[in-house]
């Protein structure tokens, strides 16, 4: 896990490049409190990033304190920290020290209390002073006689205690790059940066001519070297203040774990490796035999050159894989975004089918209801019914004409309770799925005439005559009781929607479908609207201009009749012309001896 | 004497209705508010023909069929079940128990006669008088 700086308190949080957050909690929407959008944090860094500052100060400090002992013990191994014969120079030692100190003091956190940032200031000017006061004494040859002062503080006789003008000016570099390590150009590049990266190139020149085992060039003035301690400690230092800001700059490209960061570290062994290696075969190649200066810089050239290539190929693989990986992430997340999509939608659609189920449950124990109390309603109105009979039939003695004129109403108004009950009972039952129809073979004509015997009387007093038309109907496949329901409902109808005129009723095979009968009822009333047709068999519709002609229905009559046609197998609608009349129109299965006749019964 | 009519019907009020229009109608009727007294009397006056309600108190109707139709004293009375209920799910039902004949509620009065004329035992019309004769035995149904 990487170790995350101390963000928060960054004071440079406001500029472009925003800080990393560690883990992949940024890649998510977050919900701020700050009015200004939050931009989404792109990448993570190195964890080793964290570390290398105070691993690089920790181990210059220690060859600091090393070469300083070797001075003031007069130890030469220390003072050369046991590598070659040259020493560290006191002024150096201190120098490094410093730096490494202002180093350390940086870390953890950038925000610096201000006491460790006056400590810093002082040993980061302490650096500069050391490495510039020397670099005036080479250039103008004058003797501050700081070089010597630890030695002759120690009483030691006379020592050069001049360090190299290289390391001079590298301390310059270094107290100048540690007081600006904080500074920023207005595009929030670190000032600091290019500073540290001259010191690295500066050491690393020092440090490859003594791998080349030559004398380091830069050496200027009385022969005097850096030391290889010295030039790793430089190096050391400027790698760690350069990591300081693993989010700025050069740094952040190297350092984070985007794309551009694994393939800069990628490449980066290369950038070192193969030039050092390069470096080395020009070196020792002369000393080959026979291999002249066009040839030895040939094979280099071509080495470069297959060198670039490989470092370019590992980049592409590189970049590849990364892509790759992305993808495979992009299809993850969308993936669960599917998931998660369809999980909803499978939520959604549970709670739809509860809520359907739970109309389902109530509407039937509605209808339970509504039978039961139909049941119930149906008793009483029998026996009234049987009364109003008893009296009417004369069993209890003779009625005069008054009398019997009353009972008729009672009579006519206990029939119209009862069919509505009867329609509120099918109702029920047809929305309960319980509305049962038989099927048995049939005469339909027989039914219509009986109707008509009936209802003749009824429909002459509104001047109505009630004709039949019938062309050779086969039997039809249909329940008698429920046949008779759905004709005396539409004759009644077509009576009480008419003034007046013929209703005929026709019965034929239908032209159309040979397997259905077809039977008609056409009345001259005021017609229905077109946009009423289908409305009527709906349940509950009540056309509204029967306001003065009588009683309105319960509007469940036609809805009733259509269900009850549909479940004998046939189908019932109108047509009508407004102004001129409707007619209705029932068709019904013919028999057919195939069908199977599980109670014959002929009717 | 004209034929017997056991009418085993809980509700009072149709009950007597059916009584008194059978009466007129030169019927003798024996009348039972609920299945146990219909079925005893059945037994012990032995009816021409029984008319039965479905829906009643203490056995509903179809026990009642059964009873009637297992018992030997009871077995060859001709049983007419009158009834409100779905006649579609309750005929075959009936007809299936042994009821001769089933009946939809409210009925007219001229089928429920043409009905029990058809199916008297001896076909002895009834002669239309107002002597017809009525034997009731009510137990308050619980």
């Amino acid at each position: 896990m990487p170790v995350p700086f101390d963000w928060q308190n960054d004071p440079g949080m406001d500029h472009e490049e925003k800080p990393a957050v560690t883990d992949v909690a940024a890649f998510a929407p977050r919900v701020s409190q700050a009015p200004t959008r939050v931009r989404p944090q792109r990448y993570t860094y190195l964890s080793i990033s964290y570390r290398i500052p105070t691993i690089a100060g920790i181990g210059v400090l220690v060859v600091a304190v090393m070469a300083l002992t070797g001075w003031l013990i007069d130890f030469l191994p220390l003072q050369t920290v046991f590598i070659t014969q040259i020493r560290v120079k006191p002024n150096t030692a201190v120098g490094l020290g410093a730096g490494a100190i202002a180093l350390l003091l940086l870390r953890p956190s950038e925000n610096l209390a201000s006491l460790k940032k006056v400590l810093m200031r002082c040993l980061s000017s302490l650096v500069l002073a050391i490495g510039s006061l020397t670099l005036i004494e080479y250039a103008f040859g004058i003797d501050f006689g700081i070089d010597n002062l630890i030695p002759r503080l120690m009483g030691y006789g006379e020592v050069n205690g001049l360090m190299a003008a290289v390391t001079a000016g590298e301390l310059t570099l270094l107290g100048g790059g540690l007081l600006m390590w904080d500074k920023e150009t207005r595009k929030g590049f670190p000032v600091a940066q290019p500073i540290m990266i001259a010191i690295a190139t500066i050491a690393l020149m020092a440090l490859l001519g003594y791998a080349y085992g030559g004398i380091p060039t830069v050496g200027v003035g009385n022969g005097i070297q850096i030391a290889i301690p010295t030039a790793i400690s430089f190096f050391a230092l400027s790698i760690g203040i350069l990591t300081l800001r693993a989010d700025r700059g050069w740094m952040s490209a190297l350092l984070s774990n985007g794309s551009g960061g694994v393939l800069t570290r990628r490449m980066l062994p290369f950038v070192f490796i193969v030039p050092l290696c390069l470096g080395a075969l020009r070196l020792i190649a002369p000393n080959f035999g026979g291999f002249s200066a066009a040839t030895v810089t040939s094979v280099i050239a071509v080495l470069t050159m297959l060198a670039f290539a490989v470092v370019t190929a590992r980049a592409a693989s590189a970049l590849n894989e990364v892509d790759q990986h992305r993808d495979e992430i992009e299809m993850e997340r969308s993936a669960l975004a599917r998931q998660k999509r369809t999980a909803l939608v499978s939520q959604h659609a549970k709670s739809m089918e509860d809520a359907r189920s739970l109309r389902q449950q109530q509407l039937k124990a509605k209808d339970d209801v509504l039978s039961h109390v139909s049941h119930e309603l149906r008793t009483p109105l029998t026996a009234a019914h049987q009364f109003v009979a008893i009296l009417l039939d004369g069993i209890a003695g003779e009625l005069n004409g008054e009398q019997r004129e009353y009972l008729e109403i009672v009579r006519r108004n206990l029939k119209q309770l009862q069919a509505m009950i009867g329609d509120l009972l099918d109702t029920t039952r047809a929305g309960g799925g319980k509305l049962t129809v038989d099927a048995y073979p049939l005469e339909v004509i027989g039914i219509v005439n009986d109707l008509f015997r009936i209802l003749r009387s009824p429909a002459a007093e509104k001047g109505i005559t009630l004709d039949l038309a019938q062309l050779d109907v086969p039997l039809v496949w249909a329940d008698a009781t429920r046949v008779r329901q759905i004709l005396t409902n539409l004759i009644e109808n077509a009576i009480k929607f008419s003034d007046g005129g013929a209703i005929v009723v026709s019965a034929s095979a239908d032209e159309s479908e040979p397997e259905f009968v077809r039977i008609s009822i056409a009345d001259r009333g005021p017609g229905i609207p077109e946009q009423s047709t289908e409305r009527i068999f709906e349940r509950l519709f009540q056309i509204d201009t029967e306001a003065d002609s009588g009683r309105k229905g319960l509007g469940l009559g036609l809805y009733i009749c259509r269900e009850l046609a549909t479940r004998m197998g046939g189908r019932l609608w109108v047509e009508s012309t407004l102004g001129y009349g409707s007619t209705f129109f029932l068709t019904l299965p013919v028999f057919s001896e195939q069908q199977a006749v599980p109670h014959l019964k002929v009717v | 004497m004209g034929p017997t009519v056991l009418i085993i019907e809980d509700d009072a009020d149709t009950r007597l209705g059916l009584s008194v229009r059978l009466r007129a109608s030169g019927f003798v009727t024996l009348l039972a508010s609920d299945g146990a007294v219909g079925v005893l009397l059945a037994q012990r006056e032995r009816p021409d023909i029984i008319l039965l309600d479905l829906g009643l108190p203490a056995g509903d109707g179809f026990t009642v069929l059964q009873r009637l139709k297992s018992s030997s004293l009871s077995s060859s009375i001709a049983i007419i079940v009158l009834s409100a209920r779905d006649p579609a799910v309750n005929r075959p039902k009936a007809l299936e128990l042994g009821a001769t004949s089933y009946l939809q509620k409210p009925c007219e009065p001229s089928d429920l006669l043409s009905e029990l004329r058809r199916f008297l035992p001896d076909n002895p019309t009834p002669a239309i008088s107002s002597a017809g004769a009525s034997s009731e035995l009510l137990v308050p149904s619980a």
